[in-house]
């Protein structure tokens, strides 16, 4: 009995709950049979036990092809997943059950992400009946309880998803993810739907879970405050690739990368005032393609300060300060 | 004097200032099995030229709604139970279908708040705005249309439109979806832009060059621009005006600035408030509004904010309040404007003068 509980709780402090290596992810490419889309490039990082990793970048830049990767919805194409230590990268479809109960997914889409010809009940239900181990009665207590607390009532149970808004879809999804208390939760984008009060509730209901069941979350979003609220550390990926890491809120005081900067300006200030006047901050310039990533850093095509170097060597993560990483030869 | 005088007339241009859209007293109804939910419930508000509208308010409070039922674009099971929209001068909800198709790709462009349910997932991206362009411009020959394609796709910031122009739109990242998306509203040059929160899935530097580009053709063609969003900074940046939305209603409708500086409505303080600013102290929780928002499928008879208000009374809870206009054009609907309203612990009352309630109520 001691015996177990003591490794429960070393478990719980430090083993980390995810390593991701060298994942990586290419997509066949249209028009040429060697021709690929570079989604997702030799990413690594760790997640603890009850932790947050915030996870932003440009759009199209592999935030959702990294978390897919993970719960295997996608077969990556190198690099290694480990869950709990174990090596899920190749487990085969069907014995991914008991997997799925440690590590659920809230899709970016709330719109297709959810089945339009089941209704809410159904829907948050099923990861429970998949696992076959509840009582009818207790999945109906289990999903009314868990509907209440992603703040929809009885009446929206019955209702079929196509009958919801959009910020409704999203909070089943949440629901339907959090219903099996899963020991990590990849959140892709939970609140980007949803308006800023019902954000805070989700946020703050995110926040209760991790606190009582120790959960773990990667956190993919845009909204660049929120994602500082919420996430002990945060990653920035740029073309596939992270190109900064931060354990602690440095990033946001003292960005590294070129791209983290002029991100960081270019979000938007909830001040009109000043948000007027403030239009022509940012980035500026095209994304260039992923399936010929520019040689060098990738990001040279719009670094204010590229030099040569940056045009032909790719810049390696490396800790620029303690607990900071970034991938960027000037730093 | 005179001189302010003036100003203040060009300001308002009267007679030439007809707002592009009126939506008068909108109410729209879904009939499902669960009985009939009141999507929107006596919704009013304005569009005009050249000018951005923020279009701000709870999930499921009927932003979504109100405009497809503008455009006649409701579910089959939504039906609009009463009110008068007009654009243009013409009235929209009467219109004859045909007539309302021209309308709708020519005038009015919508960009849908879901990319992927919108786009066709059996044809090309490329090939979609392309057919959007030959419904609206039938005199280009196919070889135009392709290089309008391509220019519109790169104006919406899709790299590489010329190789991407064959992909699918699962092969597209959400973001990028939204920006097909976006590419087809613009395809036609509307009058109006309908846009149902076109940059939510999109990072911020992409969203700041977006909105650039929406704030560029509202200034040079005068183009009208409906924006609904979630994200109040997005509001502040983009949004001279604002209509707020609760339960089917207009709750709040003020200039951006004033209504940054001071909401006059309580759910508006509420969702100001619950925003976390940039440097945010993690360890304090967020405060959301409390509570959740009504039950559309039996709405209730008093204010729906009544039972997540702080400064709610007895009269809120049973009687639905009129909305205010104060002098300056401010409106709320709120019972504390009201001057039978008590003065104590009530921040909203007589602060700008006295507020006219308006007839239907009385
Ligand atoms: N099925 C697919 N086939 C081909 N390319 C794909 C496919 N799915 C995604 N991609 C490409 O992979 C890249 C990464 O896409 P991903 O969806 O991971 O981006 P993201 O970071 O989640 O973006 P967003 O913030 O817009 O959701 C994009 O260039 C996208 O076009
Ligand atoms: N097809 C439908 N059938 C039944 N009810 C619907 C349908 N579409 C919308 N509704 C209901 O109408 C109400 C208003 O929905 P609407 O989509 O306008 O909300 P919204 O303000 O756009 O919210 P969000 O910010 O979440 O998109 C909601 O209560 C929703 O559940
Ligand atoms: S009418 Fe009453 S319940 Fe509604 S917002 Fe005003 S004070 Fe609150
Ligand atoms: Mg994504
Ligand atoms: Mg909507």
């Amino acid at each position: 009995m001691r015996s177990e509980s003591t490794r429960a709780n070393a478990k719980e402090s430090d083993a980390p709950l995810l390593q991701v290596r060298g994942l990586t992810h290419h997509f066949p490419a249209r028009g040429g049979r060697h021709r690929i889309v570079h989604a997702l490039e030799n990413v690594s990082f760790t997640l603890t036990h009850g932790r947050t990793l915030g996870l932003v970048g440009e759009s199209g830049c592999g935030k959702s092809t990294c978390a897919r990767c993970i719960v295997r919805i996608l077969n990556p194409s190198a690099g290694q997943v480990l869950l709990d230590g174990q090596d899920i990268t190749h487990i085969p479809q069907k014995r991914l059950l008991p997997v799925r109960r440690k590590m659920q997914m809230v899709f970016q889409d709330p719109y297709t992400a959810l089945n339009a010809r089941m209704t809410v009940r159904d829907i948050v239900a099923e990861p429970l009946r998949a696992q076959r181990s509840y009582s009818s009665g207790e999945t109906r207590e289990m999903v009314g309880e868990m509907l209440s607390r992603v703040g929809l009532t009885r009446e929206h149970e019955n209702r079929y998803a196509h009958e919801l808004s959009g910020g409704q879809r999203q909070r089943v999804g949440i629901a339907r993810a959090l219903i099996l208390k899963p020991a990590l939760v990849l959140c892709d984008e939970p609140i980007s739907a949803l308006d800023v009060s019902i954000q805070a509730q989700v946020i703050n209901l995110l926040r209760d879970f991790q606190q009582e069941l120790g959960l773990a979350y990667l956190f993919i979003a845009h909204d660049l405050s929120m994602v500082r609220y919420v996430s002990d550390s945060v990653g920035v990926m740029y073309m596939g690739e992270l190109v900064e890491l931060s354990d602690g809120g440095d990033l946001y005081t003292r960005p590294l990368h070129p791209y983290t900067q002029g991100l960081l300006e270019s979000i938007p200030i909830p001040n009109p005032r000043v948000a007027r006047e403030n239009t022509a901050r940012g980035l500026t310039g095209d994304i260039a393609s992923p399936i010929d990533p520019p040689p060098g850093c990738r990001f040279h095509t719009r670094c204010p300060r590229a030099a040569a170097r940056c045009k032909s060597e790719p810049p390696l993560l490396k800790e620029a300060a303690p607990g900071h990483w970034t991938a960027c030869h000037l730093v | 004097m005179t001189m302010q005088y003036k100003n203040y007339d060009v300001s308002h241009n009267p007679g030439g200032d007809e707002p592009l859209l009126t939506i008068r007293n909108l109410r729209t109804s879904f009939f499902t099995g669960a009985g009939e939910i009141a999507a929107v419930r006596g919704v009013s508000l304005t569009v005009r030229r050249g000018e951005c509208l923020g279009v701000v308010g709870e999930s499921g409070s009927g932003k979504s709604v109100t405009f497809l039922s503008a455009l006649r674009l409701l579910a089959p099971a939504g039906r609009v139970m009463g009110g008068e929209i007009r654009f243009q001068g013409r009235d929209l909800l009467n219109m004859r279908l045909k007539e309302m198709r021209e309308v709708r790709g020519a005038r009015i462009a919508m960009i849908f708040q879901d990319p992927l349910s919108s786009l066709n997932p059996l044809i090309p991206i490329g090939k979609q705005v392309d057919e959007m362009l030959w419904a609206h411009e039938k005199n280009l020959t196919a070889r135009q249309r392709k290089d309008k394609t391509l220019e519109l796709l790169t104006k919406a910031h899709i790299p590489e439109a010329e190789r991407r122009y064959g992909s699918y739109p699962h092969e597209f990242s959400g973001g990028m979806r939204q920006r097909v998306m976006i590419a087809m509203a613009l395809a036609c040059k509307p009058d109006l832009l309908v846009a149902d929160e076109p940059t939510t899935a999109l990072d911020v530097s992409i969203q700041n060059q977006i909105l650039r580009l929406i704030k560029s053709l509202q200034s040079e063609m005068g183009m009208g621009v409906a924006f609904i969003t979630h994200d109040l900074g997005v509001i502040a940046q983009m949004c001279t005006r604002v209509s707020v939305l609760y339960g089917g209603l207009v709750m709040e409708d003020a200039a951006a600035d004033d209504l940054f500086d001071r909401p006059l409505h309580p759910y508006t303080e509420g969702l100001l408030t619950s925003m976390p600013s940039l440097m945010q102290d993690r360890s304090i929780r967020l405060s959301p509004i409390p509570g959740s928002p009504p039950d559309m499928s039996a709405p209730p008879s008093g204010c729906p904010f009544a039972p997540r208000c702080a400064h709610a009374r007895n009269i809120c809870v049973s009687q639905m309040p009129p909305t205010y206009t104060y002098a300056d054009g401010r409106q709320s609907r709120c019972w504390l404007h009201s001057h039978d309203a008590p003065a104590f612990d009530n921040p909203y009352r007589d602060i700008r003068g006295t507020a006219v309630p308006d007839e239907e109520a009385l």
